[in-house]
């Protein structure tokens, strides 16, 4: 008895004594253990999630012709794939820049009131500066030619700066400004809010993403439970080059459902174009924000000398998008991206309109001081070695 | 102990195994892994320049563009404000909801003015704003170009929600083709009054 009570003693110590050590001062404290946050550009191997690059890479052998003139036709592979555009990153700070760590002062500008503590309000003093800085990730760090994939290449570009933004918060010029966005506000729309939730849920679960979960993507599909879910049961087939095509058909449909209304950002319903958010939790706001920039950088690409956002991607009913992008101003187009979060810590891809990740996911981290950076994937539909590879933002952002 | 020995060769049977040689033509993998060119990549990557480049795209961000030339002489045009649908939209039971080339109007009561100027140099921007603010009461959305918006905000700290850095895109919305031009938006009009620059280049007489 004694034995036993001695024995449990020495494993009780030293169970505590790993976990709770005493540092006699701050330089005592390494690297690793230290709670700074690491900024994304400081940490791009674990906070950018290229995994998602290999994932969703598929190079097939369907060719197709681009070139209007005979002497310009070329011949391409039909490709899918994904790579990181960018930074969408909000702070309650002017001038700061979470994804690099800079900080370029703004006293002049007044810190925003991130979060909203009247609960009696409703919800519009609660405010955050956005970016959108274009950082062509893959591009910067694979030197050696990828012009058969047409990887995005350039320097670093800053379009939007909500500081200097004239409609951030300004509900009425947001209304004249974005007026095809606005359009969509109807008793139709809000049926579809319901629906793209489900249907964003359904695609994501369907390309495999896990939720919720920090670093490796390991969820995989399983092509029978989803065909159980979407398939007709009087037409059942178990043909393999059906269920493919049975696949494809699936994903048609979701994100015709997803891109048709896009000012439903899927379970997170309406957002406000005027960039307000409710205040309560930042990482929340900062999903629903992104999508505002995403937006708002596609309503401006047809009348702005900077290309903002394009369509890269195919669905049926629009125009094609195989040989080169297109302006294309009434879509925020969900399906075509995936934000990663890097900041206060990094995780896994999710859709965009998914339930996104909350404070509670992370650990308290104050030192953010409320801060959020995305990186920003935008999917790409190509015919590869045929696509009209000049990336109009690689000439310092002249059409 | 007969027992014994033969569990004690159990683990030689198990992890047996035969060389069945080499069948064809092989290759070697010349390939980098994609990670390890990723990791190449980061070590090679200067950081500090990609800083630089951020701080060098804020200041850019904050001048305001210069595209438009000077006003002659007072002008006053009433036009409709829309924009023409670019696309047809379809509802997710795939009937059309808008058709392409529709007007769009956003006809709001409540009524809008925003101040197209000129931020070349001091006195031009501070006699416009002077005037814009009178005949506006205050209320106008200034766009200043020519001028770094910083600036502008050392001399208006208070105003900083109220001035920001001209662009294109909002000269092109509001169809703007010259400076100083008021807009002027009310339900589904919009009254521009372009002023001739003259009157703002010299100091103003209290």
């Amino acid at each position: 008895m004694i034995k036993k009570i001695i024995g449990l003693a020495i494993t009780t110590s030293l169970l505590l004594g790993a976990e709770s050590r005493q540092f006699k001062s701050v330089n005592d404290i390494s690297a690793e253990e230290r709670t700074e946050l690491k900024a994304p550009l400081f940490n791009l191997l674990n906070s950018t999630a290229f995994p998602v690059f290999l994932k969703e890479l598929e190079v097939t052998l369907k060719v197709g012709i681009c070139g209007d003139e005979l002497k310009d036709k070329a011949l391409g592979f039909r490709t899918a794939m994904i790579e990181p555009y960018g930074y969408i990153e909000t702070s309650n700070k002017p001038l700061f820049f979470p994804f690099a760590k800079l900080d370029l002062g703004g006293n002049i500008i007044k810190t925003e009131p991130a979060r909203n503590n009247d609960v009696d309000e409703a919800g519009r003093t609660a405010s955050y500066y956005t970016h959108f800085i274009y950082a062509p990730i893959l591009g910067m760090l694979i030197k050696k030619q990828v012009k058969f994939l047409c990887i995005s290449g350039g320097s670093l570009i800053i379009p939007v700066l909500s500081e200097f933004d004239p409609t951030k918060n300004n509900d009425l010029l947001s209304s004249k400004v974005f007026i095809n966005m606005v359009i969509m506000m109807s008793p139709v729309t809000m049926v579809a809010s319901i629906l793209d939730c489900g249907a964003t849920a359904s695609y994501s679960m369907i390309k495999g993403y896990s939720t919720g979960e920090i670093g490796d993507d390991t969820t995989t599909w399983d092509s029978s439970s989803w065909q159980d879910s979407y398939e007709d049961p009087n037409n059942k087939n178990t043909h393999a080059t059906t269920m493919k095509d049975m696949k494809s058909k699936g994903l048609e449909k979701l994100a015709f459902i997803r891109n048709s209304l896009y000012m439903n950002l899927g379970c997170q319903g309406f957002f406000n174009v005027a960039d307000a958010v409710d205040g309560i939790d930042p990482i929340m706001d900062a999903s629903m924000l992104s999508y505002t920039v995403a937006s708002k950088m596609h309503g401006a690409s047809t009348i702005s000398q900077v290309p903002l956002l394009q369509k890269t991607t195919e669905f049926p009913g629009y125009p094609s998008t195989l040989c080169k992008p297109i302006d294309y101003p009434l879509s925020g187009i969900e399906s075509q991206t995936v934000l990663n979060i890097a900041y206060p810590l990094p995780g896994s891809g999710k859709e965009q309109g998914e339930i996104p990740l909350n404070l509670s996911s992370f650990k308290n981290v104050p030192q953010s001081k409320d801060s959020t950076v995305y990186v920003f994937w935008q999917r790409k539909d190509i015919l590869a070695g045929a696509y009209h590879c000049k990336n109009k933002m690689d000439n310092g952002g002249n059409k | 102990m007969k027992k014994t020995i033969i569990s004690l060769c159990l683990p030689f049977l198990l992890f047996a195994y035969s060389d069945l040689g080499k069948a064809g033509h092989t290759y070697p993998i010349i390939e980098n892994n994609f990670f390890d060119d990723i990791k190449e990549g980061i070590n090679n990557l200067d950081v500090e320049e990609l800083r630089e480049q951020t701080k060098k795209e804020v200041y850019k961000q904050a001048m305001g563009e210069n595209n438009l030339g000077y006003c002659k002489d007072y002008k006053e045009i009433t036009e409709e404000d829309y924009v023409l649908l670019q696309d047809n939209i379809y509802s997710p039971a795939g009937r059309l909801f808008q058709e392409k080339g529709t007007k769009m109007y956003a006809s709001i009561d409540k009524p809008l003015d925003l101040c197209f100027i000129d931020g070349t140099y001091d006195v031009l921007l501070e006699n416009q704003i002077d005037y814009f603010d009178r005949i506006t009461n205050k209320k106008c959305i200034y766009l200043v170009s020519n001028r770094n918006i910083m600036e502008v905000y050392k001399k208006y700290p208070t105003r900083y929600r109220e001035m920001f850095p001209a662009r294109q895109a909002l000269e092109t919305r509001f169809n703007v083709k010259c400076k100083p031009t008021h807009i002027h938006l009310i339900k589904n009009d919009r009254v521009k009054k372009e002023h001739g620059i003259d009157k703002f280049k010299q100091r103003v007489e209290q």
